[in-house]
Parts: structure tokens; sequence; C-alpha cells
């Protein structure tokens, strides 16, 4: 016997064919409205895992890229703020090859030491620059001011205006003073460089009896000070305004001495005016080795903004790589989807058509 | 005068027997879309007559009396039903776990981009907005709504996950909910038709064989052996009469007309009660535990193994049991191992020694370590020790007031707690300190601490890829198992479609076939019935 080929044989035949290209129509269909071959993790399971590894990793690549773009303008900020800091020091040191020539009269002295005081306090506005909230070189002391000037007392102990110290109250250079910010898979670029390693610091306090109170006094009536820590420019300003605050004393005294000084005390007067100017012609090395210190910063700052810019370039190269990987999985070949599309159309009409008069044919015609 | 009337009655039994013909037609064609349905077909004999014959023509004529309806019969395939039934079984197992994973891979179709890998990732990059303002107010708020995301779709799923698995055996210990699960609907289908086939083998026993009324039932009874392969597999004896004993592992269910032993489902809770009242060790891991009952009233506790690989019910146990593949269940497991992680992880982390939070002290902000302890990031919902994916939340003490000051940001390597005045070398002003964060942001790439140990050492995000792609596989190889099987079934059907099924060509072709045969039966009877009457009117 021939195998039977029965209406219900044929029927179901007919019915899974229109099927299949009714689901193979809307599959492209929908491929097509998406623009994409795979719209679930359903339809391409293995793929689809390389689509989503890759996609999380560009969302890291967008954090560590603005994270690099972060790191770079607070850079740029603390760079800048250093070469204004740089111009002030270099003005004071000016001041000082000035005062130190010898020629300067007591009050060209006293003019230079009025100028002085203000580059110290503008370079403590500069050193207490205050960016994205917070104060860029106290290190982790980021919401108090790094710097802080101290003035003298009198021999009473009530404050006086003079400048007697500039204290930085910032993290310590041995302390956590790092901030930092990752730029790669466990790579963290430092933000930041502490006050006391570009600036220095110069930490001054009255000396006071035991009680506490009452400050203690040298031979000449005049309060005593200590000086804690002096380094870097801040101690080289405070040294400067010491020094000449002292060239100033001596030609004070020089100027009111009794007519009847005996030439050998004049002379010996002459002496330590002399040493004066000598003492602020010494602080003159000490200047430079401090600016030098704040181009060193600078320019290690330059380096660390070449390295962003590199690793920056390198993440946005990934990042190319990456969607060119992922588009080249998931993105739809138009073209070709389009004439399936068109194909897998007339697959449908064609097998509805032939299906429709398949089974409108029987006997029951012909009867 | 004899052969005149027998051609008489020749021709009426030819009526009788092609109106018989037509019947069946009438029923093969009304029943063409019936699901099923066996084609039949009427046997015709000659009918002969047991005359002494001999050498007389017309006693050799005599004895043929026309045609009779010999029986009717059942189209049948060549194919053994029960390789069919058993294909039938395994497509049916194949199926549930093919949906069962496809209902998960939907859960974790994170190429929408709304899942746990979003909630992972928008926690680390909330930790590295925090490193950039490790003091602001705004960065640590928006770490704990980060956190609390993490938190939220983790109990999300895990209850999503608990959802699948209740509704396909119950969650262990409520009857409500094991009398709603799948697996109870599927025993009490398989109860219906256990019922089903003992009445349709009392009926069978009580037709002929050969009749009409006799392949109908057989046309029952294939349907109901087919659904009951469906459900589970079971031992199936078919006997001459037709009637079938149903088997399984040596216990008879079904068996004449009576059904000898009925399904019921217990909590596992219920059975481990039984087990330890009776001393038997547990080594169930399924919520839901099948019971067998005997006529008798003896009780088999549990016959879950008897399900094993085949049939729905089969599929249903093995999705929802553990360590069998990819699961709800296992998938549950796995996040909740990641769960537990994450909570020490970042708990052990935020605690250590030398690790700071603020504290606002007169106005003024600074760092601070005191009962340190009991600011964890993560913690449970239900106090239990245990960080589950259900359970885990943020502490309260961080989502309360200024709370949030209690990330512990700050981290001092020095820091050394035995020391005379610990505190001595910290910078309690160093609020811009995130170096604990740092180290947080570091357990993306850094996986060595033992609190990693729970997951491989691996980092959360890889765990869960990882996850992922079991997932997928597990949903690829479900997929193309079920598909090949449909195929298989499908040809059998196909097989069994040609074979059996109803033509309409055919009936058309049978029906002319009779009328023709009873349009000449009726000529005949006509004709013999003039003659009769030419003889009449002779005498006349």
């Amino acid at each position: 016997m021939i195998s039977r080929v029965t209406s219900t044989t044929v029927n179901n035949s007919l019915v899974g064919y229109i099927q299949q290209n009714y689901a193979d129509y809307s599959k492209l269909t929908e491929q097509l409205s998406t623009g994409k071959k795979i719209n679930s993790m359903l339809d391409d399971p293995i793929q689809s895992i390389n689509i989503f590894n890759s996609n999380r990793l560009m969302n890291r690549i967008d954090i560590w890229s603005a994270n690099i773009g972060a790191l770079t303008n607070e850079i740029t900020q603390s760079s800048e703020t250093i070469d204004l800091i740089h111009e002030k020091a270099q003005r004071a040191k000016d001041l000082a090859t000035t005062a130190a020539n010898g020629t300067s009269t007591k009050d060209t002295l006293q003019a230079t030491l009025t100028e002085l005081d203000q580059i110290i306090e503008s370079i403590v506005d500069l050193a207490n620059t205050n960016y994205n909230g917070n104060y860029i070189f106290g290190g982790t002391n980021t919401k108090t001011p790094p710097y802080e000037i101290q003035y003298g007392i009198d021999e009473t102990g009530n404050p006086t205006e003079e400048i007697i110290g500039i204290k930085y109250t910032g993290t310590p250079i041995d302390g956590e003073w790092q901030r930092q910010l990752e730029i790669a898979d466990g790579v963290f670029e430092t933000v930041n460089v502490t006050g006391i390693e570009a600036f220095g610091t110069c930490d001054v306090e009255p000396v006071y009896d035991v009680d506490g109170t009452t400050p203690i006094l040298d031979a000449d009536g005049n309060p005593t000070y200590q000086t804690n820590e002096s380094s870097g420019i801040m101690g080289e300003l405070i040294n400067l305004r010491n020094a000449i605050s002292d060239t100033i004393d001596k030609l004070e005294e020089q100027e009111n001495l009794p007519e009847d000084t005996p030439q050998a005390d004049r002379e010996a007067l002459g002496a330590e005016i002399k040493g004066c100017y000598d003492s602020i012609n010494g602080l003159l090395d000490g200047f430079s080795t401090a600016m030098d210190k704040m181009v060193q910063v600078n320019e290690s700052f330059g380096a660390e903004t070449n390295k962003l810019e590199m690793s920056d370039e390198s993440l946005a190269d990934s990042k190319l790589n990456l969607k060119d990987y992922v588009s080249g999985i998931q993105d739809l070949d138009i073209t070709e989807a389009i004439s399936d599309w068109y194909s897998s159309q007339m697959a449908y009409q064609a097998s509805m058509q032939a299906s429709t008069s398949i089974m409108s044919m029987s006997l029951l015609n012909y009867m | 005068m004899a052969n005149l009337f027998s051609a008489l009655n020749m021709s009426s039994s030819a009526l009788k027997v092609h109106q018989a013909g037509i019947s069946i037609v009438s029923n093969n064609i009304s029943n063409m879309n019936t699901e099923g349905y066996h084609k039949q077909k009427l046997n015709l004999g000659t009918l002969t007559l047991d005359l002494p014959i001999g050498n007389n023509v017309y006693n050799q004529v005599k004895t043929s009396a026309g045609v009779e309806a010999i029986s009717v019969t059942r189209y049948t395939t060549t194919f053994i039903g029960s390789y069919y039934r058993d294909q039938l079984s395994d497509q049916a197992y194949l199926d549930k776990q093919k949906q069962a994973i496809t209902d998960l891979a939907n859960m974790f179709d994170e190429l929408g981009g709304n899942g746990l890998d979003t909630a992972l990732e928008g926690f680390y990059e909330a930790l590295d907005n925090l490193n950039q303002y490790p003091s602001d107010m705004s960065a640590r708020i928006n770490f704990l709504e980060a956190a609390g995301t993490l938190t939220d779709s983790m109990n999300h799923i895990s209850q999503q996950l608990n959802d699948l698995n209740t509704r396909g055996v119950g969650d262990g210990s409520s009857p409500e909910l094991l009398e709603q699960s799948e697996l109870n609907t599927s025993i009490n289908s398989l109860n219906d038709y256990l019922q089903q086939l003992a009445n349709i083998n009392k009926q069978l026993s009580n037709s002929h064989t050969g009749t009409l009324e006799n392949n109908n039932l057989l046309d029952r009874r294939d349907l109901v052996l087919n659904e009951i392969a469906k459900l589970a597999d079971f031992k199936t004896t078919i006997h001459d009469d037709g009637t079938v004993t149903l088997t399984l592992g040596g216990t008879k269910i079904v068996s004449g007309n009576k059904v000898l032993a009925t399904f019921d489902v217990q909590t596992a809770e219920k059975y481990d009660e039984y087990c330890q009242q009776n001393g038997i060790d547990n080594e169930n891991e399924c919520n839901a535990v099948i019971r067998l009952v005997k006529e008798n009233g003896s009780v088999i506790e549990n016959v879950n193994y008897r399900f094993e690989g085949k049939g729905a019910i089969g599929g249903i146990i093995a999705s929802a049991t553990p360590g069998n593949g990819i699961s709800a269940n296992s998938i549950l497991e796995n996040l909740d191992t990641l769960a537990q992680t994450i909570a020490d992880v970042f708990n052990e982390l935020q605690t250590r020694d030398g690790a700071f939070y603020l504290e606002s002290v007169d106005g003024k902000v600074q760092l601070s370590n005191t009962d340190l302890d009991q600011y964890v990031i993560f913690t449970t919902s239900d106090g239990s020790a245990e960080v589950t994916a259900g359970n885990i939340c943020i502490n309260s003490l961080l989502t309360e007031g200024d709370g949030y000051n209690k990330i512990a940001a700050a981290y001092f390597e020095n820091y050394d707690p035995t020391a005379p005045d610990p505190l001595a070398n910290i910078d309690l002003n160093a609020v811009g300190n995130a170096n604990n964060i740092i180290a947080m942001i570091d357990t993306k790439t850094d996986n060595t601490s033992p609190a990693f140990d729970g997951i491989g050492n691996i980092p959360f995000s890889d765990y869960y890829s990882g996850l992922l792609s079991k997932i997928n596989a597990a949903l690829t190889s479900a997929t193309n198992a079920a598909d090949a099987q449909d195929a298989v079934v499908q040809s059998l059907d196909n097989k069994t479609a040609e074979q059996t099924s109803v033509d309409l060509n055919e009936e058309l072709t049978d029906l002319v076939k009779f009328q023709t045969a009873y349009s000449a039966s009726a000529r005949v009877f006509t004709t013999c019935n003039t003659l009769l009457d030419t003889l009449v009117n002779l005498g006349l």
C-alpha cells in the first residue's frame, strides 16, 4: 500500500508551514524595526553575554573618562595656582635682591616690608584656593583652609598686626594625604599635592611663661618667639620679613644714636647693619631652592597631565573598539535584512495562497 | 422459484450492508477532525448458506446468499504505541524544563539593562562619586541610594525566583501554596486520567472487538494513555481485549476496572516529620513530595524518584530540585552566596581597624571611629545572621537622620588600635581621606580577601556574568533538546496521521462506491419485483 496522504496530514503540514513562515516574517520585522539582530538574551544566548560584558566595560570606561576629566581639571587648577604663587615669590625675591645691595634707606625698607606683607597675604590666599568644594593644597584635610597667618603679640600678650609665621594645618606629608581617582580597573591616580610639599610651612609661636598668658620678654623688652618648623617658600618669606624687619630696627637704632656715641660703637653698629644686609643676601639661595621646588611640583603635574591625556586617548580607543565589536554582533545588516524581509513576506503570502487552493480542492467540487 | 426469492433477499441484504457502509463513511467524515480518531472501515464478506450442493448448478447458486458486514476495522499504526508514549513523556519532560529555564532567562534578560548588574555597576559608580566627594552629603546619600537599589533588586529577584519555585512545587511548608502549585494540578489531573482509564477498561471488557463501540473506546483509551504519558512514565500492558494495566515500579496502579492506587502531594515539611517519626534518613530536596496511596490504605510516602526524568511531573520536580543543573533553586543559591559575599566584603572594609566615619562636633565635621562596629553597611531585614538575596538590606543606622555620615570613607594604614593613644598619628580633620572608598572600589579587581572565598575569589561582576552564561547555556541546551524532541514527536504524529486519519477524498470515493452499490442493489430488487409481478400475472 502506498503511504496515505490524508486531508488531516495535509492540513497539519500546511498550518505548520504557514506558522513557520509567519514566525520568520515577524522575526525579521522585529529586527528591522529595532535595527538590531539581538534584542533579548533569548535571541542569541551565547553572543548576548559578549554584548552584555562589553556594555558593562563601556559604562566603566565612561566613568574613568569622567574621572580623567576631573583629574585634569583639578591638576590644571593646582598648577596655575602654583604658577601664580611662583610669580609672587619671584617678586619677593626681587625685593630681597634690591634690599640686599645695602643702599636702601629705612623708608625704602619700610615700603618693602609693607609690600612683602601684601605678597605674603596674597600667597596665603592662593595657597588656600578652594576648588570644587575642596581646599586643594590641604591634603585630605579638605574642608579647612590649609594656611593660616600667625601674628605677633606685644609685651603684655595682646595680638599685634605683625606677621610672624604662616602655619600649614593640612595633612602632613607623611600622613595619608593623597586624594585619588580611578582611571582604569584598579588603577588610581593622585589628584593633589600638599601645601607643605609645594610651599612648606613656618609655624611660629610666642613663648609664654608657665601660666601660658604672660609673654617672656628678651633683653630689649620684646616678646620672644619660637619657630617650631620652617621650610619651603613660606619659611623663606618669613625669614626675609624678619631679616628686613631686623635691618629696619638696626637702621632706626643708627638714626637714633645719641651724638656722643663712641666711634667704636658706631662702627660696631655699622658692622651689624652690614651683617643684616648680608643675611638678606644669604636668603636668596634659599629662595631659589624653594622656588625650584614649586617648579618641580609643576613639572610633575605636567608629566601627570600628559599621562592622563594618553590614558584618555587609549580609553577612547578601547571604547571605539568595543562599540565596533558590539555593533558587529548586534547590529543588523539593513540591506540584507530588507531583502530577507521581502522574500520572507513573499514566502508567507505564497504559503497562504497555496494552502487555500489546496484545502479548497476535494472530490466534493465534482459531485 | 426459490432463486428468484433468494435474489430478492440478497439485494435486500446488500441494501442493508451498503447503508451501513454509508453510515461508516458518515461516521468517518463526522470525526475527521476529532482528536485521536482512527479511521474505520466496514469489512464485507460473502454470505453463503450451508446447503448440500452436489453437482446441481441451481444449488450452487442457492448457497450464495449475498453480502454481509463482517466487522468494522479500526486503522491502526504499525508504530508501537508504547514507543510513541515514551517519546511523548520525554517531550513533556523536556518541555517543562525548557519552560522553567525560559522563565529564568527572561528574568535575567540583562540586555534591557534594568537588572542586578545595572544595580551593581550603579553601586560602584556611586562609590566612585563618593571617592571624589568623600565629605559631601549628597555623594553619601547617593551612595546609600545606590546600595539600596542593589539590595532592592536582589530582594526582588529572590522573590521572583521563590515565586517561580513556589509556582512549581510550593514553598515546602504551606499547604495552601502546595494546593495551588503546578505539581498539585498535574497530580490531580493524573488521578483523573487514571480514573478515566479504569472506566474505559470496564467498558472495553464489556464490548466486543471489531464493533463501532469498541473502536471508539480504543480511540478514547489511546487518548487517555497519551495524556498519562505526558504526565508520567508508567509501564503499560495492553491486553487482548484492549484493556490496560498500568504499573509504576512494581505497584499496579490501574488494573481492569479499578484504580488500585492514587497519588497525592505533601509538603517537604510534612514528609520530614514522617521521616523523623519513623527514623528514616530524609534525603528529599524538593519542596513537595508525592505520595502513593493504595486502595487497601497502605501508603508509600515518597515516590518522587519514580517520576525522575520523564513526563511533565518529572520536569516540574527536576526544575525545583537543587543540584539538578540550572534551576530557580540553584540560581537562588548562587545569588544568596553573592549577597553574603557582598555583605561580607563591604562590611569588613567598613568596620576594619583604621577606618573612620564623619562626625559633626560643634558644627565642625571631623573623623571618628567610635562604635564603628555597629555601622555595617549591609544587614538582614529578618535579623538572621546569614545574609541571603532575600533578606539583604541597608543598615537602618545609616539611613536614619544623619546616618549617611557613618559611612567610613577614611582609612589610615598606620592606625594601631593597640597603641596607648591610637589616635595620636591620625589627622581627624582629614575629611577628604577616601582611602577606604578606594579599597571598596578596588574590590572590582582585587579579590584576594578571604571574604571573597564564597564566590571563588573573582569579582562580583564576573561571578554574575558567569551566572548569566550558565543560564544562557542551559537555555540553549534545553531549547535544543526540547526542539529536537518536538521534531521526533511531530514526525511520529505525522506518521500516525498518515496511517490512521480520515481522508475526505477517500471517504467521498467510498461514499460513491456504496451509493452506487446501493442503487444497483435497489435496481436488482426492482427487477426481481418485476419478474415476480410477471409471474403472478401469468396465472391470471
